[in-house]
C-alpha cells in the first residue's frame, strides 16, 4: 500500500513535470530554459533498472521531439543515455548530498542540449560555440538548481527505491 | 543471486539496445517519414503537449507585444501632443492669410521673436525692420483685432509695445460711432490687469455691456475700425467730467505668436472691408441660421396640425363606430382620402362640431330611417334613434341622406324651441 502511495506521488510529481516543460519553460526565458525533462526522468530512472530508464528516457524524447521544430531523434537519443546511465550509477548518485545532485543534474542537463545541438545539424552554424559553450551550461546550472532545490524540498518522496 | 544479476543486466543491455535502435532510426530517417512520424506523434500522443507548448509561446508572444504596444501608444500620444500645437498654429496661419486677402496691400507679416513672457512681457520683437518697410508707431494687428504698436525699428527688427503697456494709448470709439475715448490698459491687479479702460467718454454717451469698441480713426496712428474690444461695465474714477469704462480686449496678448505690421500708408488709406466683410459675413451667417430656425418652425407647425388633423378623424371614426353610423366613416374616410391641406378650413371647419358636439353633426344620419318601413315607426315612438334603427344604421348608405322625409322626422321633437340645425335639411315642396 505505502509503495503503491509512493508511486502515485511519484506520477503525479512526473506528471508535474512534464506540463511545467511544455508550458511554464517558454514563459521563464528565451535563452537560458530549464529542462524539467531532465528532471522528470532522473526522477524516474533512479526508482528503475537501467532498461526500464531508457525506455522512458526515449518516451520523453519522443515527446520533447515531437515539439520540436527541428532534430527529430536527438532528444530520444540524449534522453535514453540519460536514462540508463543515472538509473545504472542511482547507488552512487542521489546520496543525500544536494551538491552531488546538482552536480548530475548539470551534466545530464548539459548533455542532453549537447546531444541536440550536435544531432540537429546546428554543429557548423555561427553561434554553435555560443549555444554549446554558453547559454547552455548556462540552461543547465538553471535545471541544477531548481533540481537541487526539488530534490531537497521532497526527498521523503523522492527518495530512491533500493538496488 | 549473481545469475538473476546477469539476466537483469542483459534484459537492461536489450532494452537499451532497442531504445538505441528506435532513437538512431528516428534520427536517419528520411525528412519526409520523419516529418510523417512527427505529424502522427504532435496529432496523437503528444497533441495535448503541443498545444500546452503553443498555448505558453503565445502567452510569451503576448507579454512582449504588450511591452511594444505600449510603447507604440506613448509615441502616438507624444505624436499627437505634438501635432495640437501644430494644427493651432496652421488655424492661426489661415486665418492671418484671410486678413491679408483682405487687407490686399501695405502691410508686414511677422513673427514675434521675443514671446510676452518675463521681463518686460508688455513688450515684444519682431522679426521685420525697417527693411521691410516698418516705422514707428506702426499699428500691430492680428486677424481678431489691434494687438499693440511699433515703437522702435531697426534694419532686420522691431520693438512692439502690447495694448497691456502702460503706455499704450488708442483713440478708439464704438461701431456706430456714438460716443469716443482713449484706450488705454487698464492697471489693475489679478485677472483685471489684462483688461483695457476706455477713458474720456462723455456723460451723454451711456453704453451697454457688450458694445463693441474699434479704433476711431483720429490722430493718424491707428486707421478706423480695427476692433479693440467689448464693453464690460462702467467703472468709478475720480474725473468728474467723464465716463469711463472697462473694456474685455477681443486679443489676447498669448496670440501674439504671428502678427502683421500695417505700414503707414496703408494706415493713412483706411480699413474698409478689412474686419466689416468679416462682421458681414457673421451677421449672414446668423441671418441663415435664423431662416433655418424658421423653416424649422414652419415644419413643426405643419406637422402638429397633420397630428391634429389626424387625432380628428379618428375621434370620428371612433363616434361612427360607437353609434355604428356608416355615413360619418364614409365622410372620414373621403377626408382622408382627399389628401387636402392639413390646415385648410374646408375640411376641419364640417368636421369639428362632428368631435366636439357628438349630438349636433352625427344626428344628420342618426335620424335617417334605414327603410321607408321604419321610418313610421320610430315617428310614432317619439324616440330619435330606437334600438331597431341603431341595429339597421350599418346598411345605411350615404346617399340615403337625400331621401330623408323631414315631415316624419319633425313631430319627434319640438322645433320651435330647439335651436335651428344648419345641418338639416330642408322638408319635400316645403321651404327651410
Amino acid at each position: 500500500m505505502s509503495g503503491l502511495y509512493d508511486w502515485i506521488r511519484l506520477t503525479v510529481a512526473v506528471a508535474l513535470l512534464v506540463v511545467a516543460h511544455f508550458v511554464l519553460r517558454p514563459l521563464l526565458g528565451d535563452r537560458i530554459e530549464i529542462d524539467f525533462l531532465v528532471l522528470a526522468l532522473l526522477l524516474l530512472s533512479i526508482r528503475v533498472r537501467p532498461g526500464v530508464g531508457a525506455l522512458l528516457g526515449l518516451l520523453m524524447g519522443a515527446a520533447s521531439d515531437a515539439a520540436a521544430p527541428a532534430g527529430f531523434g536527438s532528444a530520444m537519443l540524449a534522453l535514453t543515455l540519460v536514462g540508463y546511465i543515472t538509473s545504472w550509477l542511482k547507488a552512487a548518485f542521489f546520496a543525500e548530498n544536494a551538491v552531488l545532485d546538482g552536480i548530475v543534474i548539470f551534466a545530464s542537463a548539459w548533455g542532453v542540449v549537447l546531444f541536440r545541438l550536435l544531432l540537429s545539424g546546428r554543429a557548423f552554424e555561427t553561434g554553435f560555440a555560443v549555444s554549446a559553450l554558453v547559454w547552455a551550461p548556462l540552461s543547465a546550472a538553471a535545471t541544477a538548481i531548481v533540481g537541487a532545490l526539488m530534490f531537497a524540498v521532497l526527498r521523503p518522496m523522492l527518495k530512491p527505491a533500493a538496488a | 543471486m549473481a545469475r538473476t544479476s546477469r539476466t537483469g543486466t542483459r534484459t537492461d543491455l536489450a532494452l537499451l539496445g532497442v531504445a538505441l535502435t528506435l532513437a538512431f532510426a528516428a534520427l536517419i530517417l528520411p525528412t519526409a517519414a520523419r516529418g510523417r512520424v512527427q505529424g502522427t506523434l504532435r496529432s496523437s500522443v503528444a497533441a495535448p503537449l503541443v498545444a500546452a507548448q503553443a498555448w505558453a509561446e503565445r502567452g510569451r508572444q503576448a507579454i512582449g507585444d504588450h511591452g511594444r504596444l505600449v510603447t507604440k501608444v506613448d509615441s502616438l500620444a507624444l505624436g499627437s501632443q505634438a501635432s495640437e500645437p501644430l494644427r493651432a498654429e496652421n488655424e492661426r496661419l489661415r486665418s492671418l492669410l484671410g486678413l491679408g486677402q483682405r487687407l490686399q496691400w501695405g502691410f508686414v507679416p511677422t513673427e514675434v521673436v521675443q514671446p510676452p513672457r518675463g521681463g518686460d512681457e508688455h513688450t515684444v520683437l519682431l522679426a521685420a525692420g525697417s527693411a521691410a518697410g516698418v516705422r514707428p508707431f506702426s499699428p500691430l494687428i492680428v486677424p481678431e483685432g489691434l494687438v499693440g504698436m511699433v515703437t522702435m525699428v531697426d534694419a532686420s527688427s522691431s520693438t512692439a509695445i502690447l495694448w497691456t503697456h502702460p503706455d499704450f494709448r488708442a483713440s478708439a470709439t464704438t461701431t456706430d460711432g456714438a460716443a469716443f475715448g482713449i484706450v488705454a490698459a487698464h492697471l489693475g491687479s489679478g485677472a483685471d490687469r489684462f483688461l483695457l479702460e476706455m477713458r474720456g467718454v462723455p456723460f451723454r454717451s451711456d453704453l451697454k455691456p457688450g458694445t463693441q469698441i474699434v479704433t476711431s480713426g483720429l490722430g493718424n496712428v491707428f486707421p478706423r475700425g480695427v476692433p479693440i474690444g467689448v464693453v464690460l461695465r462702467e467703472t468709478k474714477t475720480v474725473e468728474g467730467w467723464a465716463r469711463t469704462y472697462l473694456i474685455r480686449p477681443i486679443v489676447s496678448p498669448d496670440q501674439a505668436t504671428l502678427a502683421m505690421v500695417l505700414l503707414p500708408s496703408r494706415a493713412a488709406a483706411g480699413l474698409t472691408d478689412a474686419w466689416t466683410s468679416v462682421s458681414a459675413s457673421e451677421v449672414s451667417q446668423k441671418a441663415i441660421v435664423q431662416a433655418g430656425d424658421s423653416l424649422l418652425a414652419d415644419s413643426v407647425r405643419i406637422v402638429q396640425a397633420r397630428i391634429a388633423k389626424l387625432a380628428l378623424l379618428d375621434s370620428l371614426r371612433r363616434v361612427a363606430i360607437y353609434r355604428g353610423d356608416s355615413t360619418v366613416r364614409t365622410e372620414g374616410d373621403s377626408l382622408s382620402q382627399a389628401g387636402a391641406p392639413v390646415v385648410a378650413p374646408a375640411v376641419t371647419a364640417p368636421a369639428a362640431p362632428a368631435v366636439t358636439n357628438p349630438q349636433a353633426a352625427p344626428a344628420v344620419t342618426k335620424r335617417v330611417p334605414a327603410t321607408p318601413a321604419a321610418a313610421p315607426a320610430s315617428a310614432g315612438s317619439g324616440l330619435s334613434v330606437d334600438s331597431a334603427q341603431a341595429r339597421n344604421r350599418s346598411v345605411v348608405r350615404p346617399r340615403s341622406r337625400a331621401r330623408v322625409d323631414s315631415s316624419k322626422l319633425r313631430p319627434r321633437r319640438d322645433t320651435s324651441r330647439a335651436p335651428e340645425n344648419p345641418f338639416r335639411l330642408p322638408p319635400e315642396g316645403g321651404s327651410a
